[in-house]
């Protein structure tokens, strides 16, 4: 096994991942945010709606507040992602690299992965992007592989199918 | 997470669900083994569990008296669940083969579920004082993979039969374990699992007197924190149920006599109420550990069978393949700390969704006595009293940072409620005893924060109102979320998560500096590849398991 032969390697790879999300990634995240942001804001009108409080002040206050914040999510977090998610797949194990405020870095031996996943919403289609994720026996243990490229979203999960056949043994 | 449940099922069935359905009748069973049913006294069983489901209806009805009487379709719906527990006899039966375990259920969808016999982890015998009245036990078998999916049950095993039926359960889980005898395996000799029921040496060292440290457990804080939740529910779901109880609604009105000027709380009631408070909590906590714990004993009937077995009413004896344990965990929690206890659970894969992976192996007990029995259960007590190593100084500083970020939240609240008018001046006097409190926590906090990397084990450490030390075993770990949040990256630290099968699935080293984070990620991952060590290599399933979905 590669991992145990170069000591140096996993620390090279854990910090630093190769792979990066596809370049649609950033408006894609950000598409995703509106929408969410959109809700929000309609839940918050609905309220006012409802309440019949149109010209209440804490109601104002609250939707300038969402909107300021809505604002400066959907400038601010994709490109912070963009910057921040990364992604390796080698033949002993898979790292990941996600998040934006609160980063986190996922490493599982390739021995352990249980089954993969690719996912692909409304929005993912509309970009041509998929995420994979992949699963292990433990409930706190699954890696997602964001935004990816259709195309080398089907090569990440040929080589993890691939690689997989040849382990065995998932610390049940 | 989107754990991709038919693939579960499937793991777990061993056999796709179609193939499973063929095996039954196929011709290459010549000489099927019968079917077997549960004991019939489990019809007595499933009506007066349906009465104890309705009985705290009931009696709140009676209670309460104004709820306004049970309408017809309670009774109705009563009825039914007896038919569907007399049904559920009728239709479950469950044979064990020489490879397999299969269970038949259902009337209008037949369901059989097989388990590979080399996947069985313990068997729990759980006998609830109704199963006790009429002779019978819950039989539960903990699979592989188990976590978070019904495990396989036979409710109702006549307390006769259970020793066979665990031996014959057993002897299964033990061929795996000796491939060199797997030739063996079909003519199984007397000797493997006989020995199961060979009691072996009690190292438990439980006695009664240990009730006394029941209520310094939170036991009695997280019943009485239940029982308020479910108050609010009433008051809030329920119609207002709560304040038409004839004994709130007294304490109400004695209240609203009150003229609202004098309606501020005195020392003296406050202490009262804390009292109270403190007395219910001592009282829940002693009830329940004695009822749970009461004979409490422990015992290894060969090198790697583990037996546990308590209870006083509700009884449990739990058999464990010790070749599942993943590490042990030492519970010391501030208040039993105090007193000089601690309690032991062991982490394991395979016990069912119910015991979420952790066994308890000594409750709450003299200090000692928890450490020579998580060392005895774990092979060695060094990872449980070895120093560890300490954070620094920025993961010091972080304690405090936090600490009063607590009570500024707190603060805050206080300011909010007295500018609302719900609370007077006085509230700011609480916080005479919520900053010191808070130093001392962040300064307990900081004591009890450490790590330590073994030879094949990972020791961590942190907490102090539920301070937990961990010991896993580094084969068990699956993998490794080096979790960084924005404060904990300008000041370098970072939070390690090792996530496992076993118990609770992840274990987390706080605030550990972040080159540290990487240097236990690489020696684990590195110098003790899992694939090397893992003890479940030959299991041969994990091939058919990886399969690709795709969902859109």
């Amino acid at each position: 096994m590669s991992i145990s032969e170069s000591s140096g390697r996993i620390s090279r790879l854990v910090r630093e991942p190769a792979g990066r999300p596809s370049r649609r990634a950033v408006p894609f995240w950000a598409w995703n945010a509106v929408v969410a942001w959109c809700v929000f804001t309609l839940l918050q009108l609905a309220w006012m709606f409802f309440a019949d409080a149109w010209a209440g002040p804490l109601h104002l206050a609250g939707l300038v507040l969402t909107v300021s914040v809505a604002a400066a999510h959907v400038s601010i977090m994709p490109r912070w992602r963009y910057r921040v998610h990364r992604w390796e797949i080698t033949d002993d194990a898979v790292f990941v690299r996600s998040g934006w405020l609160t980063q986190e870095t996922r490493v599982a031996p390739i021995a352990r992965l249980q089954t993969v996943d690719a996912r692909r919403g409304f929005l993912h289609r509309l970009y041509g992007l998929t995420t994979v994720t992949v699963t292990t026996a433990s409930s706190a243990g699954a890696l997602s592989i964001h935004a990816l490229d259709d195309t080398v979203a089907r090569e990440v999960i040929a080589t993890l199918t691939a690689v997989a056949q040849n382990t065995e043994g998932d610390a049940t | 997470m989107s754990a991709p449940l038919p693939e579960r099922a499937k793991r777990y069935t061993g056999v796709p669900p179609e193939r499973a359905e063929r095996v039954e009748g196929s011709p290459d069973a010549p000489d099927p083994v019968p079917w077997r049913r549960l004991n019939p006294r489990m019809l007595l069983v499933h009506p007066v569990r349906e009465l104890i489901k309705y009985l705290p209806v009931l009696l709140l009805a009676v209670v309460a008296g104004s709820v306004g009487g049970e309408p017809w379709w309670t009774y109705a719906l009563s009825a039914l669940g007896v038919v569907v527990g007399i049904l559920r006899w009728v239709t479950t039966s469950y044979r064990i083969t020489p490879s397999h375990i299969q269970v038949r259920r259902g009337l209008l969808n037949r369901r059989m579920l097989s388990v590979p016999r080399e996947r069985i982890r313990s068997v729990d015998v759980d006998a609830t004082l109704l199963h006790r009245l009429v002779g019978l036990a819950v039989v539960r078998v903990g699979t592989s993979a188990s976590h978070g999916q019904d495990g396989l049950d036979f409710d109702g095993i006549a307390s006769g039969d259970v020793v066979g039926l665990r031996a014959e359960l057993l002897r299964g889980a033990r061929v795996e374990a000796r491939p060199a005898e797997n030739d063996a395996a079909e003519n199984p000799p007397a000797v493997p699992m006989a020995t199961a029921e060979a009691e072996g040496h009690d190292f438990s060292g439980w006695r009664w007197s240990w009730a006394r440290f029941a209520p310094f457990t939170l036991t009695g804080v997280a019943a009485l924190a239940a029982a308020a939740f479910f108050a609010l529910q009433l008051q809030f779901f329920d119609g207002g149920l709560l304040v038409r109880l004839p004994i709130v609604r007294a304490g109400i009105d004695t209240a609203e006599r009150i003229p609202t000027a004098e309606r501020i709380p005195t020392a003296e009631l406050v202490a009262a109420a804390a009292l109270a408070l403190v007395v219910a909590a001592s009282v829940i906590a002693l009830v329940r550990y004695v009822l749970a714990y009461s004979g409490f004993a422990l015992w290894r009937s060969d090198a790697t069978t583990l037996h546990v077995r308590h209870g006083l009413l509700r009884t449990r004896q739990v058999t464990l393949d010790e070749r599942r344990l993943r590490g042990v965990s030492l519970n010391e929690p501030l208040s039993l700390r105090s007193v000089g206890a601690a309690s032991a659970h062991a982490i394991m894969t395979g016990l069912g969704r119910e015991r979420a992976g952790l066994q308890v192996v000594e409750p709450a007990g003299p200090r000692e006595d928890a450490l020579r029995v998580a060392g005895a259960v774990l092979g060695q007590t060094d990872p449980l009293t070895c120093a560890l190593e300490q954070h620094g100084p920025r993961a010091h500083r972080r304690r405090y940072t936090r600490g009063a970020t607590g009570v500024g939240v707190l603060a805050v609240i206080a300011l909010v409620l007295q500018l609302l008018g719900y609370v007077g001046p006085w509230v700011w006097s609480a916080f005479v005893v919520v900053v010191p409190a808070a130093a001392f926590l962040a300064a307990d906090r900081w004591r009890s924060l450490g790590h330590r990397l073994l030879p094949g084990l990972l020791v961590t450490r942190h907490g102090s109102l539920a301070r937990k030390r961990v010991a896993l075993q580094t084969a068990g770990i699956i993998g490794f979320t080096v979790r960084r949040s924005l404060f904990q990256r300008r000041a370098g630290l970072a939070t390690l998560i090792a996530t496992t099968a076993a118990g609770r699935h992840r274990y987390s080293i706080p605030d550990v500096p972040v080159e540290e984070a990487w240097r236990i990620v690489e020696d684990v991952l590195v110098h003790e590849p899992p694939a090397h060590l893992s003890a479940d290599r030959g299991t041969g399933y994990a091939k058919s398991d990886l399969s690709e979905r795709t969902t859109s």
